[in-house]
C-alpha cells in the first residue's frame, strides 16, 4: 500500500489537486524491485518467504532495495510546468541535492556518484529513481540509517556479472548503514526533520505537514487493488500500459487523460 | 534455441533473453530486465515487441533504429551496451547454453 499511495501523491501533484509534496515513510519488511527488473531474477524468493519478506515492484527503474524500518523513504514530487520539455538526463542533478542537504544536517559528507548513487565514505548510504509524466515530476530514494544488512544479502540477488565489475563479494559490504559511518544512533524523527529541512532549502519552499487528501486516497485505493497487489504486476513485469481500466478510474478522479 | 546475456553498463546491469529459431538465424522473442534506468520507461516493451521475429544479422541496424524512433534516453548507459546485452544473449544461445 505505501507504494500505490507514493504514486497517488505523485499523480495527483501532477494534476494540480495538492501541493508538491514531499512524503517520507518506511516499510516494515519488503524488498522493492525496479520497473524494469523480474522479482525472480532479483530476490531469493524463498528465502524471504520464510524470512516474512514482502515482494514489490515500483513504477520507476533502477534496482532492488530492501526495506525495513531502519531503512528512511523519501519521496518527491513536483508539479511540472506545461509545455516544458521532460528533462530526463538532469532530473537527478536538478533534486538529489536536497537529500545531500539533509544527509550533511545529520553530519555526513555526502556527494552523487554514477549519476544517482549518493555515497558516504566511499559507501553507498542511498539509492535513488525518478520518473517524469502525469504532469510531475519525481524522485525517490532510501537512506540506509541502520538497515539490517544481513537480511538485505540474504533476500537481494547479486549478479555475478555486477560482482565482477565492484570488484567486492558480498552485497551487504557494498552498502553500509549511516549509523555505522558517523558512529552514533540517529532516530527516524532525526532523519525526517533533516529531508524536510534538506528539500525546502532546495526548493526555497516553506513546507506544511498534511493529511492525505480524499483524491489521493481514492487513487491509492484504486492503484492497490487493481496493481500493486497482484501477481502480474509484481512477478510478470506487466507495463503501466496495460491497465487500460485502471487509467480510466483514476482519470475520474484526477480529470486528467 | 535460448540464450541469455548479461552487460554491466556504466549504471546498471542490462540482461537480455533471446529465443531463436530452431537454425538459429532469427530472434523470435525477446526480453529484456535489469536495474538500468530507460526513459519514456514504456520504451521497453515496444523495443520487446518490435524486435521480436529480427534476422540475427539485422539485429543491430533495427536495435538503433527503434532505440532512435521512440525517442528513447538512456541514462548511465547507450544504446552500445544493450547490444553488448544481446550479443551475449546470442552467443549463449547458440552455445546452447540454459539458464
Amino acid at each position: 500500500m505505501n507504494l500505490a499511495f507514493e504514486e497517488a501523491v505523485f499523480r495527483c501533484v501532477g494534476a494540480g489537486l495538492v501541493d508538491n509534496t514531499l512524503r517520507i515513510w518506511r516499510n516494515k519488511n519488503a524488498v522493492v524491485i525496479g520497473y524494469f527488473q523480474d522479482a525472480r531474477e532479483e530476490v531469493n524468493l524463498e528465502t524471504a518467504m520464510k524470512l516474512g519478506v514482502s515482494v514489490v515492484r515500483r513504477f520507476t527503474g533502477g534496482g532492488a532495495v530492501y526495506h525495513d524500518l531502519g531503512n528512511v523513504n523519501y519521496a518527491l514530487s513536483v508539479k511540472m510546468s506545461e509545455n516544458i520539455a521532460k528533462d530526463y538526463l538532469n532530473i537527478y542533478g536538478k533534486y538529489l541535492r536536497g537529500a545531500l542537504l539533509a544527509l550533511e544536517k545529520l553530519g555526513a559528507k555526502p556527494y552523487i556518484e554514477n549519476i544517482n548513487d549518493i555515497i558516504v565514505s566511499n559507501r553507498k548510504v542511498s539509492g535513488t529513481a525518478a520518473s517524469i509524466g502525469k504532469g510531475a515530476e519525481f524522485i525517490h530514494g532510501s537512506i540506509l540509517v541502520n538497515t539490517d544488512l544481513t537480511i538485505l544479502s540474504r533476500v537481494i540477488k547479486v549478479s555475478p556479472t555486477k560482482l565482477a565489475d565492484k570488484k567486492v563479494s558480498d552485497v551487504k559490504y557494498r552498502v553500509v548503514t549511516l549509523e555505522s559511518l558517523l558512529a552514533r544512533k540517529i532516530s527516524y524523527r532525526e532523519v525526517l526533520d533533516a529531508l524536510v529541512e534538506g528539500f525546502s532549502e532546495l526548493l526555497s519552499a516553506e513546507p506544511y505537514f498534511d493529511l492525505p487528501s480524499e483524491e489521493e486516497l481514492e487513487v491509492a485505493k484504486i492503484l492497490w487493488e487493481d496493481r500493486y497487489k497482484t501477481i502480474e504486476w509484481n512477478f510478470e513485469r506487466k507495463p503501466l500500459t496495460a491497465y487500460k481500466e485502471l487509467e480510466e478510474k483514476i482519470a475520474q478522479i484526477t480529470s486528467l487523460k | 534455441m535460448r540464450g541469455i546475456g548479461e552487460y554491466k553498463a556504466r549504471k546498471g546491469l542490462i540482461r537480455v533473453s533471446v529465443t531463436l529459431d530452431e537454425r538459429g538465424t532469427t530472434i523470435r522473442e525477446v526480453r529484456i530486465t535489469g536495474d538500468f534506468l530507460m526513459y519514456p520507461e514504456e520504451a521497453l516493451w515496444s523495443i520487446e515487441e518490435k524486435l521480436s521475429n529480427t534476422e540475427i544479422n539485422e539485429l543491430e541496424t533495427k536495435v538503433r533504429k527503434i532505440f532512435h524512433e521512440l525517442h528513447v534516453t538512456l541514462v548511465g548507459s547507450t544504446v552500445e551496451d544493450f547490444l553488448e546485452a544481446f550479443r551475449n544473449a546470442i552467443e549463449n544461445a547458440e552455445k546452447g547454453d540454459r539458464d
